[in-house]
């Protein structure tokens, strides 16, 4: 008897329990659409704020005078940038491009750093085989360069530091060229050319013979390189 | 007679009205292009680089000294909130759900890298290249402006990002205006994700870069 009530108050619960729940959907619905409303009329009220207060709106008299002032600042952009031919390094997509204004002179591939970390079993130091990013000068012009290897080359290979500079000293490494940009990174050949434009390197640029010899004789002491 | 006439007249008014209902040039957008102009030469005479965010006509842009190095040029650039204020803005932070991890060499291990006699895509350089970028991230500007850059969104994800976009972002508001702040959300999309990650290496934390709103 009990449980026969029992069923028939579930049986008439049911219908409410589903009005209620179709009540609270509908009910939800309309505050989502109500604060998504809500929402877009603050964003665009911050947009128009912004716009009164930063946008000034000067006359049509001062229309010449900002056309002027246009002007005049696009000719001091031209004065900043390098006269003559400069090299951009593309670290990312390994390229190397030699302009002059906004002419592409010449495009080749390079390789650039790792990136790899290497520590000083000491712990005292260590050395990330990034290339370094920035705008840098030609600082040396070396032909038949050869390699003075640093202490991190024999480090990596488990070898002593020699303590003769004699012993560091290695040719054919570096090509037929090496163009410096300072702090001992160079723009040197290589004798690995199937790895050219892939991050391959301790942090200095290699690049294939042909176009180091181009930007040998073209670039010269004091022609900039950007690298990024 | 008549149908001269008539044409005539049609003629004289449609170039009438093209010459009167020609736009004449804004003061406010030259007065803007000032502006904007003023504050990148203030970056360009700086030392390093700097990029500039073009929203209306969907173009990023690395500089240096005026030259302009890498442009990229999203399939979708959009914004919501608050826009960026009309100056150079730093970049604090870039984040990522997996960022790149830079491999330690072990001193006097065996050299991973191929041997000069290898071919090309015959082998797997353990190095940090532009692939191993995130092809999803942010960039945090000093001022709280969030760049959001995604990459090859298709099918559900797309929608799901246009869910978020449409009815996420006004709700965001909402919630964050009650505790008296505000949203600023620019977000870049790439169909090629490997631009997407070019940009990811090439703008370093600490670079400075301007925000041009040119379509308010």
């Amino acid at each position: 008897m009990f449980v026969k009530r029992a069923v028939l108050f579930v049986k008439r619960l049911v219908p409410t329990v589903k009005r209620l729940v179709l009540i609270g959907l509908k009910l939800a619905c309309i505050a989502v659409i109500l604060a998504v409303g809500c929402g877009y009329f603050l964003g665009i009220r911050d947009i128009s704020g912004w716009r009164q207060k930063i946008y000034a709106t000067p006359g049509q008299a001062d229309l010449a005078k900002s056309r002027a002032a246009n002007d005049a600042l696009k000719k001091k952009f031209e004065k900043l940038g390098p006269k003559g031919v400069y090299i951009v390094i593309d670290t990312g997509a390994n390229k190397f491009y030699l302009k002059k204004g906004t002419e592409i002179v010449r495009q080749g591939i390079v390789s650039t750093g790792s990136g790899d970390i290497l520590p000083d079993p000491s712990g005292k130091r260590q050395w990330v085989f990034d290339t370094p990013r920035g705008e840098y000068t030609v600082t040396s012009k070396v032909e038949n360069p050869y390699w003075v290897k640093p202490d991190w080359a024999f480090i990596e290979e488990g070898e002593p530091i020699p303590k003769n500079k004699d012993d560091r000293v290695v040719g054919g490494e570096l090509g037929d060229y090496a163009l410096g940009f300072g702090d001992g990174y160079f723009l040197h050949g290589t004798l690995y050319t199937r790895l050219l434009g892939r991050n391959v390197t301790h942090g200095c640029v290699r690049i294939g013979d042909e176009d180091l010899k181009f930007l040998f004789k073209s670039a010269s002491i004091g022609t900039k390189i950007y690298i990024y | 007679m008549r149908r001269s006439i008539l044409f005539l007249l049609l003629v004289s008014v449609s170039t009438a009205a093209t010459v009167l209902c020609a736009p004449l040039e804004d003061p406010a957008l030259t007065y803007r292009q000032y502006k904007f102009l003023e504050e990148e030469y203030a970056l360009a005479k700086s030392p390093g680089f700097y990029f500039l965010i073009n929203l209306k006509a969907k173009r990023i842009e690395l500089k240096s000294k005026g030259i302009l190095l890498r442009a990229w040029e999203p399939q979708k650039i959009r914004f919501w909130g608050s826009p960026a204020p009309f100056r150079a803005l730093t970049l604090k932070r870039k984040t990522a759900l997996n960022l790149p991890q830079r491999r330690v060499i072990k001193p006097g291990e065996e050299e991973t890298a191929p041997k000069p006699q290898a071919k090309p895509g015959e082998f797997e350089l353990e190095a940090l290249e532009v692939k191993d970028m995130p092809r999803f991230f942010t960039l945090e500007l000093e001022n709280g402006t969030t760049i959001s850059v995604v990459s090859k969104e298709k099918g559900l994800k797309k929608l799901w990002s246009s869910l978020k976009w449409h009815i996420g972002m006004p709700l965001k508001t909402l919630r964050l205006r009650q505790k008296k702040r505000v949203v600023s959300l620019i977000q870049i999309g790439f169909d090629d994700s490997k631009e997407g990650q070019a940009l990811y290496w090439a703008l370093t934390e600490g670079i400075k870069g301007l925000i041009w709103y040119n379509y308010l």
